[in-house]
């Protein structure tokens, strides 16, 4: 199961065997630059709102500042022939949005394209575009919770039942316990391909685990539980599992070797844009369950 | 594009000493050092949705400190004796007697209260290993 939760209690597990004997220790090292990039994070969804995109730069490793964002830039999202502008939002730097609410498509094209902005401070302005085409994905049914207990861990389980169509589909998965949302960073997200139940009915994905140790996470019987299907394209699926690697750490024994996250933005930037659609069905824990 | 291979160890010494204080006293010490092996690093960082992801500029451009160790040992032979077939040993040994913290590998982490922050932080296998052995020999 390709969770980010069961993910890092693998990678958990392995440093901790590893560092049976060993210990760990925060030093002082040396590390170059390099030049700066654009980076641009942008999604169109299916619900309507004011989609965003959040435009900044690349810093130096050691910079401990936050990252310097882009303003001033001029963005339009093109969807069906016809373009969208986009205006910088008033109070945040580096954000913009949609100047109109609307609902993503499934099957429908989208397209970003940044320009009004030199990065790398020649003079000559820059032009950055990326394209994402939002998959309709499987037909989702209902979920189901069951109560898990082990040594090592015990909660909750949420599992998924829904329908996965022939063709190649990926994955992302939302949860919210009782209206907050407890994947709300890169970090936590669920991310699955159908590799193993392409074209077939999902009896009961595991989906989300919501670990009694989190408090935060924590759920007991007369919380609502919902969540969120969403068919996302195969860049940004990549992009998720990079990142959760990259944020993850390296393990000599498990690990291979560090890389760059790939992005479907051109020019040089780094980040992503994706479309993505969505499906949402609530239930609450009922007393049985544990 | 050609990167250093992970084993590639410019300088690879190992200094080997041992001596037979009496015929049945050892004493024996050895200093390794090699240069540290090439590694993967960042050489910038972006931000995305709070979290710090790594810029790299190539593979193992960088490397880790150099390794280096002193260990000692002692070995105590048994009396020979004409009526017994085998004959044992004490071995006191010390490895890593100065304790030098090799890095094994290095991960970047996100301070918790303040997220803009990033620390290096460095896993060590072993630190000083004092060792008691008996040896037998038939």
């Amino acid at each position: 199961m390709r969770s980010a939760s069961f993910h890092k209690l693998l990678i958990g597990l392995s440093l901790l065997a590893s560092m049976a004997f060993s210990c760990t220790e925060i030093i002082d090292i040396e590390l170059g630059s390099t030049y700066q990039r654009l980076v641009v994070y942008g999604t169109v969804s299916e619900d309507s709102l004011h989609h965003q995109v959040q435009l900044s730069l690349s810093s130096d490793y050691f910079s401990n500042a936050p990252s310097p964002k882009i303003t001033g830039a001029l963005v339009e999202l093109e969807t069906g022939g016809r373009m969208i502008p986009c205006s910088e939002h008033d109070t945040i730097p580096g954000l913009y949005l949609t100047d109109e609410a609307f609902r993503g498509v499934p099957e429908q094209n989208y397209a970003i394209r940044i320009s009004q902005l030199d990065v790398n401070g020649d003079g000559a302005g820059e032009i950055y575009s990326a394209q994402s085409r939002m998959p309709s994905g499987a037909i989702l049914d209902s979920i189901k919770v069951t109560y898990f207990q082990s040594p090592f861990v015990s909660g909750y389980q949420v599992f998924m039942y829904a329908l996965d169509p022939p063709e190649r589909n990926w994955y992302s998965f939302k949860i919210w316990k009782n209206q907050d949302l407890l994947t709300d960073t890169l970090s936590k997200y669920f991310i699955q391909s159908d590799d193993f139940f392409n074209g077939t009915y999902i009896f009961g994905l595991p989906v989300g685990f919501l670990i009694d140790d989190e408090p935060r996470e924590a759920a007991r019987p007369g919380d609502t539980i919902t969540f969120e299907l969403n068919a996302i394209d195969q860049a940004y699926y990549n992009f998720i599992a990079e990142a959760q690697l990259e944020i993850a750490g390296n393990n000599p024994l498990f690990s291979g070797p560090p890389a760059n996250v790939s992005t479907n933005i051109d020019n040089g930037a780094q980040g992503i844009f994706t479309a993505y659609s969505v499906q949402r069905v609530s239930l609450v824990i009922p007393e049985e369950t544990q | 594009m050609p990167y250093p291979a992970p084993y590639d160890k410019p300088h690879d010494l190992a200094l080997v000493f041992s001596y037979d204080i009496t015929p049945r006293i050892g004493v024996g010490a050895n200093w390794i050092y090699s240069t540290g092996i090439p590694f993967t690093l960042p050489s910038g960082r972006y931000e995305i949705q709070g979290n710090i992801l790594p810029l790299y500029t190539g593979r193992n451009e960088y490397r880790l400190p150099d390794y280096h160790r002193l260990d000692f040992s002692l070995t105590i032979r048994g009396k020979e004796k004409p009526d017994r077939r085998w004959r044992g040993e004490w071995n006191f040994s010390v490895y890593n007697a100065y304790a030098r913290k090799n890095v094994w590998t290095l991960n970047f982490i996100q301070d918790n209260e303040n997220p803009d922050q990033t620390y290096a932080e460095m896993t060590y296998l072993f630190s000083i290993i004092p060792a008691i052995t008996y040896n037998f020999r038939f």
